[in-house]
C-alpha cells in the first residue's frame, strides 16, 4: 500500500493492522479477537423513517428493526435481500449517511453513533462508498481526473501535481492503464465495466479501510461482473480494505464475501461464513433465494424454478410475528403468526431466525 | 421439411453515424424451428442485440444507412411488405415485443387495463369488449382480478412487467420478442417472471426471442441460442450443445465468466472490452480478445461452420484444414472437472 496518505491518518490505524493481521492467522484465538475491534459494529440499530401521508397525518417505516452486524478487519460481509429489505439503509447506516433511530454505530471500536459532521471528517476519509449504477452516478460533464481528483480537493489537498499523482495511482489501482488515457476521457466514453471502475478509483482515491460496495455490479453485463468483483477482492487482500457488499445476486457474493447476512424486511433472517449459507441455507427464504438463481444448465428450461410467491409488502408496519409468514412456504400457522423468531446460533457461527430452528423469539 | 416459424437470413442493419457506418447487425442467420420454441439472443452491450429485434419489429430509427436480407415468418417473406402492409398485418398482430425498460414508462395517468387494450381499441374494438380481454389478459399472466382499474404506481416492478408483457399479447401474436425483460428486477422476482414466460411458451405456445447479456438466463427459457458479438452471430445452435460443448471461444468465455453457486473456483473474467462498431478488427472480430486466437484469425473473417445440429460458428478451430491440431479443441468453461 503506497503510504503518501500517511499523514492524513490517525497514527493508531497502522498497529491496529498489524495485530488484525496475526488474529486472521489465528481466527478462533479468542484472546486476540476479543483485543481487536472490528473495522464496523453495529448494535441493535433500528432505522424509523417518517413518510407523509396527506396534510396532516405522518406514517412511519421500519427500514431498520433491532439489527447488529459486524465486519472485521480485511473482511467482507455481504448483505442480502430483495429491493426493501433494508440491504441499502444497512449500509448507509454504518456509513453515518443514515441517523439511527436506536443503537450504535463503531468504527475500529470508537463510537461514531452520535458524532457531528464536523467530528466525522476523519471518518468520511476513511470510509467510502461504491454505487450502483455507473450511468448517473458520475457526473458527464467532469473528465475521469477530474472526478477522482474531486475528494482530494475537498480533503485539501493543495497541491495540483499531487492531486493527479494519487488520481494516476487510483486509475492503475483499477486497471485503467494508461492512466493518461482514461484519465482525460468522458464518463460517456467509456463501457459500463469502466465507468464502475472509476466509481471504485473514486472511492479508493482516499486510501479507504472500509467500503461500501452498493450492488456495484447489478446493472453491469454478466460477463464483465466478475472482473469488478475480483477487482474489489484484490483491494481487499492487498490494501486489507473492509467492504460491505450490498447485493439481491447470492452466487456474486459467494467470490467475493467472507460472511453473508441474508436481509428481510428490515431485519437478519441468517447469518453465517458465505460457504455454508449456501450450501446448506436454513432459513425458507434464503433457499428460496439460492433457487432463483438461474446457473447455465440446459435443463433449467424444462423446469419451473421453486419461487415464494408474491413480493414483499411494504415495512410500514414493524409485524409482530415472523415477516416472511405470508410467503413462506413452510410456515406454521399458530407459531409463525403469533410471534418474532430470534436470530438464534444453530451451527457454529450460523445463525437463522425462523421457528423451524429454535422456538426462540424476540422480546416484543 | 416443415417450415420453421422463423427464419432469419443474412440480415444486415448499418446506421449513418459520422464517416463510417455502424455495423449493428452485420450478416446474422438464425431460425426457429417449431411453434413454442424460444431462441435466446446473447451479448455483451454494444453487440446489435437490441438492433436486430428492432429489424425484427421494423421499428428502424432514421438514420439508417442498410438494412437487408430476409425475414421469413410461417414461409411469408416479411421484407418485401411495404411499411404500410407491415403495419397492418404484422407489427404487434404477429410479432410483439417488449421493450428493455418498458414497465419504467407505463403512462402514469392512464389505468392499466386501459393501456392493455389500448391497441385493441386503436383496431377497432369496442371498448368494453377490449378491456374484458385486457382483464383476462391481465389475469393470465399471473396479476389479481381487478388490477386493470390501478395506475402503474400502485403496482410493484415485478406486476409492471407484467403488465408490459400483457400489453405485447393483447394482439394475439405468434412471436415475441423480449428485450432485456428482468434485467430490472430482483431475482426472486425474475424467477417468477422466468417462470410466467416458461408458461406462455406452452399456452398459448408463443414463440419467443429471448434478448439478455446473461447466458444463465437464457438457460431458463430458451431451446437454441444465438450468441451475438459486434454485429455477427459467432455462433447459434441447440442449448443442449451450446451450453455444454460450446463451438466458438466467445460463448466459452460468457459460461466460464459466471459465478457458480456449488462450486468456489474462481470464474474466469472475460478480457479486454468490446470492439468499436464504427471500426471492427480486422479479420475474426473477437480475434484480440481471443485466447485461441492463431496465425489466420486477424487476417480473415472466419465464415459460419455449418454444425451438424443445425448450428453454426465463426470460428477457424472449426475448419480441420486451417486449425491442425487446435480442431475442435475442448473450449470447456473453467467449471468443467
Amino acid at each position: 500500500m503506497p503510504d503518501n496518505n500517511a499523514g492524513n491518518q490517525p497514527p493508531d490505524c497502522h498497529s491496529e493492522r498489524s495485530e488484525e493481521s496475526l488474529s486472521l492467522a489465528l481466527p478462533y484465538d479468542p484472546a486476540i479477537i476479543l483485543a481487536t475491534p472490528p473495522m464496523i459494529r453495529v448494535e441493535n440499530a433500528s432505522v424509523v423513517f417518517e413518510t407523509r401521508k396527506g396534510l396532516f397525518k405522518s406514517g412511519e417505516v421500519h427500514a431498520l428493526d433491532d439489527v447488529s452486524i459486524e465486519i472485521g478487519v480485511a473482511e467482507t460481509l455481504a448483505l442480502a435481500g430483495e429491493s426493501g429489505s433494508g440491504k441499502t439503509t444497512l449500509g448507509r447506516l454504518t456509513l453515518r449517511l443514515v441517523e439511527p433511530t436506536e443503537g450504535t454505530i463503531e468504527f475500529l471500536g470508537r463510537d461514531i453513533t452520535h458524532l457531528s459532521e464536523h467530528e466525522l471528517k476523519w471518518f468520511r476519509q476513511r470510509a467510502q462508498i461504491v454505487f450502483q449504477d455507473p450511468f448517473s452516478s458520475l457526473n458527464p460533464y467532469m473528465r475521469v481526473w477530474d472526478l477522482i481528483e474531486e475528494p482530494l480537493q475537498i480533503d485539501g489537498v493543495k497541491s495540483a501535481k499531487e492531486r493527479r499523482e494519487r488520481a494516476n495511482e487510483a486509475l492503475a489501482a483499477v486497471d485503467l492503464i494508461p492512466a493518461a488515457r482514461f484519465g482525460s476521457k468522458y464518463p460517456n466514453q467509456m463501457s459500463g465495466g469502466q465507468r464502475q471502475r472509476v466509481g471504485i478509483a473514486r472511492a479508493l482515491v482516499r486510501n479507504p479501510d472500509y467500503i461500501v460496495a452498493d450492488e456495484p455490479v447489478s446493472m453491469i453485463d454478466a460477463s464483465s461482473r466478475i472482473e469488478i468483483l475480483s477487482l474489489l477482492a484484490n483491494l481487499q487482500t492487498n490494501r486489507g480494505v473492509s467492504f460491505a457488499y450490498i447485493t439481491h445476486d447470492i452466487a456474486s457474493a459467494r467470490y467475493f464475501s467472507d460472511r453473508i447476512a441474508v436481509m428481510y424486511q428490515g431485519t437478519i433472517v441468517e447469518t453465517g461464513p458465505i460457504g455454508a449459507v449456501i450450501d446448506h441455507p436454513l432459513h425458507p427464504y434464503t433457499i428460496a433465494l439460492i433457487a432463483a438463481i438461474p446457473e447455465p444448465d440446459p435443463a433449467n428450461r424444462h423446469r419451473r424454478r421453486d419461487v415464494v410467491p408474491g413480493e414483499p409488502s411494504n415495512a410500514a408496519d414493524a409485524p409482530t410475528f415472523c415477516p416472511f409468514f405470508s410467503r413462506c412456504p413452510r410456515r406454521m400457522p399458530g407459531t409463525c403468526d403469533t410471534a418474532r423468531p430470534a436470530l438464534v446460533e444453530i451451527e457454529r457461527d450460523h445463525s437463522v431466525a425462523c421457528f423451524l430452528y429454535s422456538s426462540a423469539t424476540v422480546e416484543p | 421439411m416443415t417450415t420453421p416459424l422463423l427464419r432469419v437470413q443474412d440480415l444486415f442493419l448499418y446506421y449513418k453515424a459520422g464517416k463510417r457506418p455502424v455495423h449493428a447487425v452485420d450478416g446474422v442467420s438464425f431460425t426457429i424451428e417449431d411453434r413454442g420454441q424460444a431462441v435466446g439472443i446473447v451479448g455483451e452491450s454494444g453487440s446489435g442485440k437490441t438492433s436486430m429485434a428492432t429489424a425484427l419489429m421494423r421499428m428502424l430509427p432514421k438514420n439508417v444507412e442498410l438494412f437487408r436480407g430476409s425475414i421469413q415468418l410461417d414461409g411469408q417473406e416479411l421484407t418485401t411488405l411495404s411499411d404500410d402492409q407491415f403495419r397492418r398485418q404484422i407489427r404487434w398482430k404477429k410479432i410483439a415485443m417488449v421493450f428493455q425498460g418498458a414497465m419504467n414508462v407505463l403512462n402514469p395517468v392512464v389505468r392499466v387495463g386501459e393501456q392493455v387494450a389500448e391497441t385493441l381499441i386503436f383496431e377497432g374494438e369496442n371498448k368494453r369488449t377490449a378491456l374484458a380481454r385486457a382483464d383476462q389478459l391481465l389475469e393470465r399472466v399471473g396479476l389479481p382480478a381487478g388490477i386493470g382499474r390501478r395506475y402503474a404506481h400502485e403496482l410493484s416492478g415485478g406486476q409492471r412487467q407484467r403488465v408490459v408483457i400483457a400489453t405485447a399479447l393483447i394482439m394475439n401474436p405468434e412471436l415475441l420478442i423480449l428485450d432485456e425483460p428482468t434485467s430490472a428486477l430482483d431475482v426472486s422476482i425474475q424467477a417468477q417472471i422466468m417462470n410466467l414466460l416458461k408458461d406462455l411458451k406452452e399456452d398459448p405456445g408463443i414463440s419467443m426471442i429471448f434478448i439478455t447479456h446473461d447466458i444463465g438466463l437464457a438457460s431458463d427459457l430458451c431451446d437454441s441460442i444465438a450468441v451475438a458479438y459486434a454485429g455477427q452471430q459467432v455462433e447459434f445452435g441447440p442449448a443442449d450443445r451450446v451450453l455444454v460443448e460450446p463451438r466458438h471461444p466467445y460463448t466459452g468465455l460468457l459460461l466460464s465468466s459466471l459465478p457458480r453457486l456449488h462450486d468456489p473456483t474462481p470464474p474466469t473474467p472475460m478480457p479486454g472490452e468490446p470492439p468499436d462498431l464504427s471500426n471492427p478488427p480486422s479479420g475474426c472480430r473477437f480475434h484480440p480478445r481471443c485466447p485461441y486466437a492463431f496465425d489466420p484469425c486477424p487476417k480473415i473473417m472466419p465464415p459460419e461452420y455449418p454444425i451438424d445440429d443445425g448450428g453454426h460458428a465463426r470460428c477457424f478451430l472449426n475448419d480441420q484444414y486451417l486449425a491442425g491440431d487446435r480442431y475442435r479443441i475442448h473450449l470447456g468453461t473453467a467449471h468443467d472437472a
